[in-house]
């Protein structure tokens, strides 16, 4: 029970909770508005104020409410473009740190420790990094312990700590096998989406986008091949594709977003028709809130729960049934040798032939030259990489801005660019030569972090082109013969050795370091792992436990299991509190005696053993000096009657019994 | 309605947890149930697991996961903490009307040591007193203001606790079985004694004069309490004994009918407010309330008797 109210000045329990709202509001320094955290700042001082005496005076309440009134505007005002998720935890800041100015009251307290809960999962759902749930994590803990602070106001501070661990280690095992047994509930309903700001690929490129996707290291998704590893060059991820051109910009078809939708709607998935060796692999990605997933080349749902969870798409493209809003676990096997047939050639044709009517006017009128040199399909093609590879084009991440006519001025004037801007023009020239084309989009490379499993970070970003020649959807990547390092060795490689990139990209210079580079992989192999298994244990994890577990999976022995699982709480609740097998507490005076005599076994270098105090006495009164002897026989006396004899307030004579012990011995033995 | 619900919750708690001086809590009469914090807090831990569903975010089901086993490690905590204390009260003195009147209650472990604070408050009503069970002295005393004079029954004591996390409240009705004898409220006003009329004839006895006050001597077992000098004894000294030399005092009957121009009640303050004078000044007075004589004598304990006769005067429970 904690007072109904408390007092301002002084109150350790308020002034720990508002440091906690500080540090916690700093950790969301990336997600809140720069005006929440300096509220947060101004409660975290107002209460150190209070607590230290400098200032008496709680800020009114009318006051309070004012400035309550003017961040509701502020919120409102500044939440344009700001998604549902950080409105929230802007709101919930916003009105915890108005809530410390005030905090007067138990139930003050209790609503501040409720928000504080909600904004820590809030950081759960913003940040997943080990590291982050570490720091999380150990901001929980000690939420705790300032709630049990709270109420155990005279309590010293181990007691508080140990107590408090306590609990918290007892609820753990409880929580875990929560965790692990418990059945998986698929989303019930569709949450506000967040944007996609962490995350690299955009449904809609620009060529410019890239350009700042290519400085993200973060982690896009880990791939784990129980089939050999394809080579750096071969590894093309698809992610989508783009097949709407503006002029300027590439983005998804409307077209094929509308057949999409009524193809999902009819059930009608594709099952592309695959050849050739497979590759067989496991990819973890990285929450990105949208549906697409990435996949090398032509690929297939592995396993029956990933079947259930992917779709094929007519444009070769596997997407989740859910966006992906934690990371999520699915198995796909590649087909690389497949020749892809267009799923419907009228469709595709109709789509991919789109141009804009105007802008671009030399690409367009180069384009009609070349095509009449090239009426073959396959020789047009050539030519266009030939145009790329001799005509003086260079590979940059910062290109001069392109506004007007931008496949005009990268074509003829700046002839610099990154993936996007050759994926872009190429794209474009086989449109205007009738071929149907379109730009996929997804990432290359990819970096491995062991044998079987390949990081790709958000730094492999890439784009190139497919084009369908003679009923065949074909790659092409113009970029490799641009820049053949960026293929070949990737994105990290090519960007440390260009001139350009020197002292601009993040991991120029540090990664030469052998040990860097040792604690950068062993980092990557924990993240794998994190990523793995706790953010991505899902219901097939689950289902290979129990299978683990039990053999196989009956009605009866997942009843069995169940029950299992509630004995062994109740277990567990037993032990923790049932105190019989606990150490019986030993009472003052006995303790007294030991450590008294104690001292008498040090310095005659005796051992008491198992005697019984007045065995002891007998058994050595020899050897002790006389005044020694009857100081031991006078401290036996009294332990045995207050022992025996059931007087109670013994202590006090226990402790002149055991002073005149000492006095004795250090008679004996003069230092 | 809900004075009906209150009498028949009382019946029941009358039942189930019959007065007595002292209660050691146990299952049989601890309530254990969510308090309101712990009901938000459920409310928020559902909020947590549907968004963990929505969002498939391990870490947030995982935290869900977690607050709820920590509801289950404090309810268990929270019962082993109170089962077992042993509370006692210790009979209430007499007040007068207005007075608040305190029942002292002890609270002993059993053999582990309490934490966390408990709020003690009667039965009902809204005043809460908070105690620290990490005190050395774990002693409460819990005003019970008084109005009206007679015998009180007081109402149970509601003693509630929350400790670990304030999640889970613990609570219990107890009922100490103590009735509480409020005197009359003091009205200062002089009335003159009325004469004592022996009725054997032996003529007046009401020789005036003072007390002489001789000297101290150690009390011993057997002698009469009157005497003691209970300032000493609160101050803590060894129990003493008041030699008077003389046991002279203005003597008489303090009579109700006397201040018949009063109503009743302010007749009994006006009585009362006398006794306590006569009483401090060492007089001899005797009381007569209409069929209730009380012949003259001294001392504290004649003066309990005067008052109370004053407390239950015309009232029915004679307890």
């Amino acid at each position: 029970m904690m007072a109904p109210s408390l007092p301002v000045a002084g109150n350790r329990d308020s002034l720990l909770i508002s440091l906690f709202f500080l540090v916690l509001s700093l950790s969301l320094f990336g997600q809140i508005h720069l005006w929440v955290l300096l509220l947060c700042i101004c409660a975290a001082v107002v209460r150190i104020c209070l607590y230290s005496g400098l200032y008496n005076h709680m800020p009114g309440r009318r006051m309070v409410n004012l400035l309550a009134l003017l961040a509701g505007v502020a919120l409102v005002t500044t939440s344009n473009n700001v998604d549902f998720l950080r409105v929230m935890v802007n709101l919930l800041l916003m009105a915890s740190s108005l809530k410390l100015m005030l905090l007067s009251k138990r139930r003050d307290f209790f609503q501040l420790f409720i928000c504080g809960i909600f904004l820590l999962a809030c950081g759960f759902i913003f940040y997943q990094s080990l590291g982050r749930t570490l720091f999380y994590a150990a901001m929980f803990i000690v939420l705790l312990f300032i709630l049990f602070s709270a109420h155990n106001p005279s309590a010293g501070f181990a007691f508080r700590r140990n107590k408090s661990a306590i609990l918290m280690l007892q609820a753990l095992p409880i929580a875990l096998m929560l965790f692990v047994f418990m059945p998986r509930i698929p989303p019930l309903w569709k949450m506000p989406e967040g944007k996609s700001t962490e995350t690299g690929l955009t449904d809609k490129i620009t060529p410019g986008d890239i350009a700042n996707l290519a400085q993200s290291e973060d982690l896009a998704f880990s791939a784990t091949f129980t089939t050999a590893l394809p080579a750096q060059q071969s590894r093309y991820w698809r992610a989508m594709t783009l097949e709407y051109f503006d002029g300027k910009s590439w983005s998804a078809s409307e077209t094929r977003l509308y057949a999409q939708v009524q193809l999902q709607q009819m059930r009608r998935e594709f099952y592309p028709a695959v050849s050739g060796e497979a590759l067989r692999y496991e990819v973890v990605t990285e929450p990105t809130q949208k549906n697409w997933l990435y996949a090398l080349d032509t690929a297939v749902p592995d396993s029956a729960a990933s079947g259930q969870a992917l779709w094929q798409g007519w444009n070769y493209q596997l997407s989740a049934l859910q966006p992906v809003y934690s990371r999520f676990a699915y198995q796909v096997a590649s087909y690389p040798q497949t020749q892809r047939v267009s799923s419907n050639l009228a469709l595709d044709k109709a789509i991919n032939t789109q141009v804009p009517e105007r802008g671009n006017p030399q690409t367009r009128e180069w384009v009609n030259s070349l095509r009449q040199q090239h009426p073959q399909d396959n020789d047009f093609a050539v030519a266009l990489m030939d145009y790329f590879a001799d005509e003086g084009f260079e590979y940059t991440l910062t290109p001069p801005a392109m506004l007007v006519d931008p496949v005009d001025r990268f074509m003829f004037d700046a002839k610099v660019g990154f993936c996007a801007h050759y994926a872009s023009a190429m794209s474009y020239a086989f449109r205007l030569a009738g071929i149907p084309a379109r730009v996929v989009s997804g990432y290359q490379g990819g970096t491995p972090i062991n044998d079987n499993t390949i990081n790709v970070y958000q730094y492999d970003a890439h784009a190139w082109v497919e084009a369908l020649i003679d009923g065949y959807w074909r790659t092409f990547d113009p970029t490799t013969v641009v820049a053949p390092s960026r293929i070949l060795e990737g994105f990290e490689h090519a960007a440390r050795f260009s001139n350009e990139m020197q002292g601009e990209h993040p991991l120029n210079g540090i990664n030469q370091w052998q040990v860097f580079e040792y604690f950068r992989t062993l980092n990557a192999r924990m993240d794998y792992l994190w990523n793995r298994w706790v953010l991505g244990f899902d219901n097939n994890d689950q289902t290979d436990v129990f299978k683990r577990l039990l053999g196989d999976i009956s009605t009866l022995k997942m009843s069995i299991l169940s029950f299992g699982l509630f004995a062994l709480t109740a277990l567990l609740l037993t032990l923790y509190f049932v105190p019989s097998w606990r150490r019986k507490t030993i009472s003052k005076h006995q303790k007294r005696y030991l450590t008294t005599i104690e001292s008498i076994e040090k310095q005659f270098n005796i051992r008491r053993d198992n005697r019984s105090p007045r065995q002891f006495y007998e058994h050595y009164k020899a050897i002790f000096p006389p005044r020694l002897s009857q100081a031991l026989l006078a401290l036996t006396q009294e332990y045995e009657a207050i022992e025996y004899g059931g007087h109670s307030q013994g202590v006090e004579k226990i402790n002149q019994r055991c002073r005149l012990v000492y006095q004795a011995l250090r008679d004996t033995y003069p230092r | 309605m809900k004075a009906a619900f209150e009498s028949l919750s009382l019946k029941w708690l009358a039942s189930r947890m019959p007065p007595e001086p002292s209660h050691r809590l146990s299952h049989g009469n601890i309530f254990i149930f969510p308090g309101v914090f712990g009901v938000f807090y459920l409310v928020m831990t559902l909020c947590l697991f549907l968004l963990a569903i929505n969002y498939q975010n391990n870490l947030l089901l995982f935290l869900s996961q977690f607050l709820i086993s920590l509801v289950l490690i404090a309810l268990f905590s929270a019962y082993k903490n109170v089962a077992g204390m042993l509370l006692t009260a210790y009979e209430v003195k007499p007040v007068f009307a207005g007075e608040n009147s305190y029942l002292e209650i002890r609270i002993e472990e059993s053999d582990k040591p309490l934490h966390g604070q408990i709020e003690i408050k009667w039965y009902g009503d809204k005043n809460r007193h908070m105690l620290d069970l990490e005190m050395e002295k774990k002693l409460h005393h819990l005003p019970f203001p008084t109005a009206t004079r007679g015998f009180h029954r007081l109402p149970r004591v509601t003693v509630t606790c929350s400790w670990p996390l304030g999640l889970i409240k613990c609570w219990t009705h107890l009922d100490f079985g103590h009735k509480l004898l409020v005197y009359p409220a003091q009205k200062a006003e002089q009335i003159l004694l009325a004469e004592w009329h022996s009725e054997n004839g032996k003529g007046r006895k009401n020789q005036s004069g003072t007390d002489d006050f001789y000297a101290l001597y150690p009390w011993q077992a057997g002698e009469s309490l009157s005497r003691v000098a209970w300032k000493r004894v609160a101050k803590g000294d060894d129990w003493l004994n008041k030699v008077f030399t003389e046991q002279q005092a203005t003597s008489g009957y303090l009579d109700i009918d006397s201040v018949s121009n009063l109503d009743t009640e302010t007749a009994l303050s006006v009585l009362c407010w006398q006794i306590v004078q006569l009483s401090a000044a060492g007089s001899e007075y005797g009381l007569k309330l209409g069929n209730v004589i009380i012949p003259p004598s001294v001392g504290p304990a004649h003066r309990s008797t005067c008052l109370k006769a004053l407390a239950l005067y015309q009232r029915g429970d004679t307890l």
